[in-house]
């Protein structure tokens, strides 16, 4: 097998998080190349999931 | 990738520079040497050039980056090179002992297999085994990332605690004034909203004004009283001063000849007198003096009016303190003056009918009245004034309450807006957070779980291939899913179904297990330019395991760039100097005695039968006793193989150390000559031996005549010195070393070196490759 065991298991949890709607499509080369890179901190794993977050919140959330 | 050279300089046990050659026709390199000649130097320098590790040094608890550098050497002295057919990878270590490399990326992958790896992979507690394989199943890179998502889940999490706490706070603390204010409205809610609304900037201004005013009032009022303080501290001064002039005086009217001023006088004199030694006359009537007499007269008169100087100085001191108190008490005056200004200013401002009265009150102090009398004045109305205005402070304090309660609402509601949203958003972002970490960790633990069971069956295929019916293997891994790394290990044991392999297996059998495990994982991540190196792993392994393990890796060798063994066990490096072992495959390195002075010594070896070869055509220097020395040894080598593969008679020893003429005595007449060679010719396209293509038969009866009839010389001429070696002849020599090597070389496989030792076919012996047959089968009744 000529493939590096962490480059393999990040295009894996990628996809996972993109079928469950979890990280932005657009966003899915830099965030496979980042976790398989073993560069994504506390503060880029918020960036990324709050970014999706907040696209699914409603108007009516701010409104409260 | 080919290895070319490695060039070590002042690392570890290089003193002197040390320039190792590979083989490029070769991708297994085996080192043997004897502890302490070089070897761990040789792998550590692979290691530490191309990994982040540090070899064996890695086993040390502490590793003191000194030990880098050999002996009386500096760290920036050490430097490794390693040549390849894929370029140069150089490192150079710095001062502060941390190798810089170039180029800084894209080096050989190397597996480095030590002793102590595979000892502590068998026996360590099933949470630590993991560790030993992690570098192999690399997912250290996403490992990082999940305790980063971990720790950002929990920071989260804390995010939206505080908020909700906020949130809780808030409105009790809004129910609270709420029911404080009597419960108006429908709710607490509607309460908050409606008052945060409100608009309280008059109020605030309001409450600016007369909050100036109170504290400028509280100026006043301080100054007053001290300059109240500062007019009695001065009062009393004056008295003083009063009463040390009346003293003085009457002590004067008491003694006639005595008054202050011609005290001063007598003492201006006698300090005069004192001084000028020359004065002989008298400088106010210019009669002749007698200077010591009239200074004596001077300091009589003096001391009789002691009384006088006293009292003079006791007035001088009053008068003095009642200059200072007047001038602290006209600064106090002027202060009071300036704070009654600024709060005549203050209430101005305010603009308040209530204040305008007391304004008017003080409109004095802008007329041109002096102003000492101004105060005077002042303190006529002060006690009116001041107390006015301290009835005003519950007014202002009221002021100040609902301006604090407004804003405390607002405060409160808009922290409950705001917690609201925030935890909305922070709710939504931690169960997005919690759905990622547990696909995350899943993944991780699957991929995990679904190498090993595939390492699982591979370990178990080499494991099978050392221990060939031997009831053992059934080798699983599995990483347990409760915990976040921890490898269980088992195998089958007979009848035992996974049992833990090391309360049933020989140190042996866990020796290889160990070693087939770190084997199967580099196969799987060796990307095909790897290096794999097996420093020193072999040590408790019999010869029947040995020669498995031994064929194992050379089965295996073509999944790695180059295979690098270090080994001390002399029965491995004589299984390929004898050609027991597939030693065409192998790069023979023998490492002699180290020392300080000379470093590493390398002797670039050949197994025996290459040196018999270069002796007998070795054109300068014609060495019989090397070439019968060395004929003699394979001689032996290959007699103990067939003795031992047709079972023939030969007496028994305890050691088995027999000797070359015992070996060719035990071959039988029938046996000799039956015995024949059957070399095979390879297929052009596949590049293996054609059984069908029969190349060449050769009878061995009249070469092992040839050998028995010359065995002698390697008494005469290899072993001993005496009269008889003297007297063979070179052409002997030359017959004898030349048999021996066409015997070896009919014998020995030209693919991998070996003897044809395999009856797969019932009616002869063969290799591996199917290159050769030897026939019989069985030494003829």
């Amino acid at each position: 097998m000529n493939q590096n065991p962490n480059e393999l298991l990040a295009v894996q949890i990628t996809k996972e998080l993109l079928r469950l709607k979890l990280i932005d499509p657009a966003a899915e080369k830099k965030f496979t190349q980042a976790i398989g890179q073993g560069t994504l901190r506390e503060s880029d794993w918020k960036l990324y999931l709050e970014e999706e977050v907040n696209k699914q919140n409603t108007p009516t959330d701010e409104a409260k | 990738m080919k290895l070319n050279n490695l060039k070590i300089t002042a690392f570890r046990g290089a003193t002197k520079p040390l320039l190792l050659e590979f083989d490029p026709a070769k991708n297994i390199t085996m080192i043997f040497g004897e502890n302490g000649n070089g070897k761990s130097t040789i792998a550590d320098s692979i290691v530490c050039l191309c990994t982040p590790q540090h070899g064996s040094l890695e086993d040390k608890s502490s590793i003191d980056k000194s030990f880098f550098a050999s002996v009386d050497k500096k760290p920036e002295d050490v430097s490794i090179l390693l040549t390849t057919d894929s370029g140069a990878f150089a490192a150079k270590m710095s001062r502060a002992g941390a190798f810089e490399k170039n180029p800084a990326t894209g080096h050989p992958t190397v597996r480095h297999l030590r002793r102590s790896q595979i000892t502590q992979l068998i026996e360590e507690q099933p949470s630590k085994r993991y560790e030993k394989l992690s570098t192999y199943i690399d997912v250290a890179n996403i490992s990082r990332c999940e305790d980063s998502l971990r720790k950002a889940q929990k920071e989260t999490e804390t995010e939206l605690n505080t908020a909700i706490a906020t949130l809780t706070n808030a409105i009790q603390t809004l129910e609270k004034a709420w029911t404080a204010e009597g419960v108006p409205g429908k709710s607490w809610e509607e309460w908050a909203k409606k008052e945060s609304a409100k608009d309280i900037s008059a109020e605030t201004a309001k409450y600016a004004f007369l909050q100036a005013i109170q504290k400028n009032a509280s100026m006043v009022q301080e100054h007053q009283a001290k300059l109240a303080n500062d007019r009695k501290s001065l009062t009393d001064s004056e008295t003083n001063l009063k009463t040390a002039d009346e003293a003085l005086h009457l002590a004067m009217e008491k003694d006639k000849n005595a008054h202050k001023d011609l005290l001063a006088v007598l003492q201006s004199a006698k300090n005069y007198l004192s001084e000028k030694q020359e004065v002989k006359s008298c400088p106010v009537c210019d009669n002749t003096i007698e200077r010591k007499t009239v200074l004596e007269s001077l300091s009589k008169k003096i001391e009789s009016m002691e009384l006088i100087k006293s009292l003079t100085e006791k007035f001088r001191a009053a008068r003095q303190d009642k200059d200072g108190k007047t001038q602290v008490f006209e600064s106090s005056r002027h202060s009071l003056y300036q704070k009654l200004v600024t709060l005549e200013k203050s209430m101005a401002a305010a603009g308040e009918p209530g204040y305008s009265a007391l304004t008017a009150k003080l409109s004095f102090l802008y007329t041109d009245i002096l102003e000492g009398e101004k105060i005077d004045r002042y303190l006529k109305i002060s006690d009116h004034l001041l107390s006015t205005l301290e009835s005003q402070k519950p007014v202002v304090e009221k002021i100040k309450t609902a301006i604090d309660q407004n804003n405390l609402i607002k405060g409160q509601y808009q922290a409950i807006k705001d917690s609201r949203v925030k935890i909305g958003r922070t709710d939504k972002l931690s169960k997005a957070m919690k759905s990622t970490l547990e696909v995350v960790e899943n993944a991780r633990k699957d991929f995990i779980q679904g190498e090993l069971t595939s390492i699982s069956s591979e370990v178990d295929r080499l494991y099978q291939k050392i221990h060939p019916r031997e009831s053992l293997g059934g080798i699983s891994l599995t990483l347990k899913k409760t915990t976040k790394a921890s490898l269980e290990l088992n195998a089958d044991f007979y009848s035992k179904k996974a049992v833990t392999p090391q309360s049933v297996y020989s140190e042996s059998h866990l020796d290889t297990l160990g070693i087939t495990v770190f084997l199967a994982l580099a196969k799987r991540y060796g990307v095909g330019n790897s290096i794999l190196i097996l420093d020193d792993v072999v040590m408790s392994v019999d010869e029947n395991h040995l020669d498995r393990f031994v064929e194992l890796l050379h089965d295996e060798c073509s999944e790695f760039a180059h295979i690098l063994i270090t080994t001390h066990y002399r029965p491995w490096r004589d299984r390929y100097r004898y050609n027991r072992a597939p030693a065409s495959k192998v790069h023979f390195v023998e490492l002699r005695s180290w020392s300080l002075d000379s470093g590493i010594r390398v002797q670039n070896g050949k197994v025996a039968i290459d040196e018999l070869r270069a002796a007998l055509a070795d054109p300068k220097y014609f060495d019989r006793q090397k070439i019968v020395s060395a004929a003699g040894i394979i001689l032996e080598n290959i007699l103990d193989f067939l003795s031992l593969l047709y079972g023939c008679r030969i007496p028994r020893k305890p050691k088995n150390d027999y000797q070359l003429r015992e070996l060719l005595d035990s071959l039988s007449k029938k046996l000799i000559g039956a015995l024949k060679i059957q070399q095979f010719g390879k297929d052009a396209i596949t590049g293996k031996y054609l059984p069908t293509a029969l190349q060449k038969e050769t009878e061995l009866r009249s070469l092992v005549d040839e050998i028995k009839e010359l065995a002698i010389i390697r008494n005469w001429v290899g072993a001993h010195f005496n009269y008889d070696g003297s007297l063979v002849s070179d052409k002997d020599v030359t017959s004898f070393g030349e048999a021996t090597l066409v015997l070896a070389e009919l014998l020995t496989c030209p693919e991998n070196g070996q003897f044809p030792d395999r009856s797969n076919s019932g009616s002869y012996w063969e290799t591996k490759t199917g290159s050769i047959r030897l026939y019989p089968l069985k030494e003829p009744t």
